[in-house]
C-alpha cells in the first residue's frame, strides 16, 4: 500500500462526526473616506510611504524622478511599460496593484502585473500603484475577491521587507526591497 | 539532561535571563494591543477553532480535494508517512536535479524531520535563509523559538559568529550592519540556487494552492529565483476554502508579533511555465495525534508561538532547555507524541497557569493537555521512579485524614526544632525560597478550638 493510501486509511479509521463549519464569514463594507484614512494610517505603521496622486501618469512621473539614473522597471498595464533587462538587478520597480486592504496596508499584486515573479522581491525599491476605488476594509473582504488564487502566483505586500532577528532591533530591508511606496490614485 | 537541568544552565546568566524574559513579555504585550484593537477578536478565535475542527473531522476528504486541484495546477504531489520518507523524497528530487547546495526558508516540519542533517550525510548543503535561522545555523545550534529562532542570542553573539563565518568587522555589533552583511551573502545564495525549499503556512483544498508568510521576503527570493520549488507541509495545514484565510491571516501575526499581517503573504498555485513545483505532504505521527480524543486538537496549531511568549516557564528557561524541535507549551504537548521517553519531562515544565490556552488563536486547551500528558506518561511508566513514589506517598497522605494530621504535626515540629533539616541546599524546594515559620497549630486545630466558643 502506498504512503498516500496508508495516510488516508489511518485518517478514515479515526474519522469523527463532522464538526460544523461557521456560517458565512463577514464581508464588511466601509465608506471610501474611512477606507482611505485607515489605509494611510496602516501605511505609517509599517514604514510604507504613501503618495496621493490624481492619475497613473502622475504616478509614473514621480517614479521616474525617484529612479533618476538608476535601473528601473515599469510593470505591465502602466504607461511607459518597459522590458526587463536583469530582473534581479533592478534598482527601482513600479507595479500595478489590484486592491489595497485598509486594516493592514496590504496590496494584492497579481502575477501578470509583475513582469517577472522575482521583481517585487529583488528590486531595491518598490512602488505599488493602487486606485482608492479599490480599497477594501479587511482580509475577509479581500478574500472574497475572485482575484485571489486566480493566477499561478499572487502576493499581498504590506511594507518594505524587514527583520528583527538580531536582538529584536527592527531593520528595514531584509531580503526584499529596502523601501516600499504606495501611490494611491484618487478620483476626486 | 532534563528540562530543569538545562534551564538551570540558562538562568546562570541572570542578566540574559532577565532580558529574555522581558523581551518575550514585550512581544506578548504587542499581541495584546493588536488583539484589543479588533472588537471581533474572540469571534475570530472561535471561527478559527471551528474551521480547524471541521477540517480535521474531514481531513481525508480535503486532502484528496487538495491533491486533485494541486495536480491539475501542475504541481507534483508526494506523500510521506514519516520523516525518513520525507527526507528520501527530497533527496531524490535533489539528485534528479544534480543539486548540491540549496536555499531553504523557515519550515518547522523540515526541522522536525531533521532534513538538513540527513542531506549533509549525502553531501548536499542546505542554506537557511531566514536571518534568525541563518544565525543559529552558522553557530551550529537549533532554533530556540519557532518565530524568533535566535531570541536566545545577543547582538554580540551574532557579531562574533558573523566575524568568524562571514568576514564581518570584529566588534561591529550594529544590527543594521549585520543584517546588510547577511543580505549580501544570502543574495548570492539565492541567485545560485537551482532548488528552493519552503514550508507551508496554509494549504487551500478548493484551489490546490499554498500560502507562505514571511517578513524578510526570503521564501519568495528563493522560490522565484530557483528552477525547482519544494514545499513541505504536515497534513494538518489544510483549510477548505480561500475565504477561511481571512480569519487565519488576521489572527496569525497579531498573535505572533502584534503585526496586522506579515510583509509578504504569498499565494503559490502553479509553477512558473518551464519550472517545477513539488509538494511533500507528511504524516509523521499526526494521524496518531488525530486518533486521540485528548490530544487531537493540538493539530489545530498554526505555529504563531503566542504560547511561548506568554509562558512564565519558557520566558525564564529559554527554548533550548526543552530539547525539542518545537519548544514552549505547544511543543510540550506535541513532542511526547513523537518520543514519549525523550520528552516525558516537558509536560511537567509548566505551572499549569493556563495563559497559553488564553492567548491561543485557535483555542487549543494547551494547559489541559499538559495535565493529561502528565497522567498518560506516568501511567505508561515514563516518569522517574522518585516522582512516582512521591506521588503515591502524597496520594496516600491526602487520602487519609489521620496520616495527613500526623504528617502535618511532624512537619511543623521538624521546622521548629531542626530547621536545618529543611533549610539546607540539598532540599530543592529551599534553593530559591525562604521556608515559612512553622505555625503553632494547623488550621484544623484552630478551627476546632474556635468552633467551641
Amino acid at each position: 500500500m502506498s504512503s498516500r493510501q496508508q495516510i488516508l486509511e489511518r485518517i478514515r479509521a479515526v474519522r469523527q462526526n463532522e464538526q460544523k463549519l461557521p456560517d458565512e464569514l463577514p464581508k464588511r463594507m466601509l465608506p471610501l473616506e474611512e477606507l482611505r484614512e485607515r489605509f494611510i494610517v496602516s501605511c505609517s505603521i509599517t514604514g510604507t510611504g504613501v503618495h496621493v496622486l490624481s492619475s497613473m501618469e502622475e504616478a509614473t512621473f514621480l517614479f521616474m524622478q525617484k529612479a533618476g539614473s538608476c535601473s528601473f522597471y515599469i510593470g505591465p498595464g502602466l504607461p511607459g511599460n518597459n522590458s526587463i533587462e536583469d530582473p534581479v538587478r533592478t534598482d527601482y520597480a513600479i507595479l500595478k496593484g489590484e486592491f489595497g486592504v485598509a486594516e493592514n496596508n496590504a496590496v494584492w499584486l497579481k502575477e501578470s502585473s509583475m513582469g517577472d515573479r522575482v521583481i517585487p522581491f529583488a528590486s531595491l525599491h518598490l512602488y505599488l500603484l493602487v486606485s482608492e476605488d479599490d480599497l477594501v476594509a479587511d482580509m475577509h473582504e479581500a478574500y472574497h475577491k475572485d482575484l485571489i488564487f486566480q493566477e499561478g502566483f499572487g502576493v499581498f505586500i504590506a511594507g518594505p521587507s524587514k527583520t528583527a532577528d538580531i536582538e529584536q532591533s527592527l531593520v528595514i530591508g531584509a531580503h526584499g526591497p529596502l523601501s516600499l511606496d504606495i501611490l494611491l490614485i484618487t478620483n476626486h | 539532561m532534563n528540562h530543569a537541568e538545562k534551564a538551570e544552565r540558562f538562568i546562570a546568566d541572570k542578566q540574559r535571563t532577565a532580558w529574555h524574559d522581558e523581551t518575550l513579555w514585550f512581544i506578548r504585550s504587542k499581541r495584546d494591543t493588536a488583539a484589543q484593537k479588533l472588537p471581533e477578536w474572540e469571534q475570530l478565535r472561535n471561527w478559527a477553532s471551528d474551521i480547524k475542527a471541521h477540517t480535521l473531522s474531514r481531513l481525508d476528504v480535503y486532502l484528496e480535494e487538495f491533491e486533485r486541484n494541486a495536480i491539475a495546477n501542475g504541481i507534483i504531489v508526494h506523500w510521506a508517512k514519516d520523516g525518513e520518507e520525507h527526507n528520501q523524497i527530497i533527496e531524490k528530487i535533489l539528485k534528479d536535479n544534480q543539486c548540491k547546495r540549496l536555499v531553504k526558508s523557515k519550515s518547522m516540519l523540515t526541522e522536525e524531520c531533521h532534513l538538513n542533517a540527513h542531506l549533509k550525510t549525502v553531501g548536499i548543503e542546505v542554506i537557511d535563509t531566514d536571518l534568525g535561522e541563518r544565525i543559529v545555523q552558522l553557530r551550529d545550534e537549533p532554533p530556540s523559538h519557532i518565530v524568533l529562532p535566535a531570541i536566545h542570542l545577543k547582538k554580540k553573539d551574532v557579531s562574533d559568529v558573523f566575524t568568524e563565518k562571514l568576514g564581518a568587522t570584529p566588534g561591529n555589533e550594529d544590527p543594521e550592519y549585520l543584517t546588510r552583511l547577511a543580505r549580501k551573502s544570502l543574495r548570492e545564495e539565492f541567485l545560485q540556487s537551482e532548488v528552493a525549499i519552503t514550508g507551508v503556512n496554509f494549504a487551500i483544498a478548493e484551489t490546490g494552492g499554498i500560502v507562505i508568510c514571511t517578513n524578510e521576503g526570503n521564501a519568495d527570493m528563493g522560490v522565484n529565483n530557483a528552477r525547482v520549488h519544494i514545499a513541505c507541509m504536515g497534513i494538518e495545514k489544510l483549510l477548505p476554502k480561500k475565504e477561511h484565510l481571512g480569519v487565519f491571516i488576521r489572527l496569525l501575526t497579531r498573535s505572533a508579533t502584534g503585526q496586522p499581517i506579515t510583509i509578504y503573504t504569498s499565494h503559490y498555485r502553479k509553477p512558473k511555465p518551464g519550472k517545477e513545483m513539488h509538494l511533500v505532504i507528511v504524516d509523521n505521527g499526526r494521524t496518531r495525534q488525530l486518533a486521540s480524543d485528548d490530544f487531537r486538537s493540538s493539530l489545530k496549531c498554526i505555529r504563531c508561538a503566542a504560547c511561548f511568549n506568554t509562558c512564565p516557564v519558557y520566558r525564564r528557561s529559554g527554548g533550548h532547555s526543552y530539547d525539542a524541535v518545537v519548544a514552549g507549551p505547544i511543543g510540550s504537548i506535541l513532542s511526547p507524541n513523537y518520543d514519549p521517553k525523550k520528552h516525558a519531562d516537558l509536560p511537567f515544565a509548566s505551572t499549569l497557569c493556563g495563559s497559553c490556552s488564553n492567548v491561543c488563536p485557535v483555542k487549543i486547551d494547551i494547559h489541559d493537555q499538559l495535565w493529561k500528558w502528565r497522567q498518560t506518561l506516568t501511567q505508561q511508566g515514563y516518569t522517574p521512579a522518585s516522582k512516582t513514589l512521591m506521588m503515591r506517598v502524597m496520594a496516600f497522605m491526602l487520602g487519609h485524614r489521620g496520616a495527613y494530621a500526623i504528617a502535618g504535626k511532624i512537619g511543623r515540629w521538624t521546622l521548629r526544632q531542626f530547621p536545618q533539616l529543611i533549610r539546607n541546599r540539598w532540599n530543592p524546594w529551599y534553593r530559591q525560597r525562604e521556608m515559612p515559620d512553622a505555625p503553632k497549630e494547623s488550621f484544623q486545630e484552630w478551627f476546632k478550638k474556635h468552633q467551641k466558643i
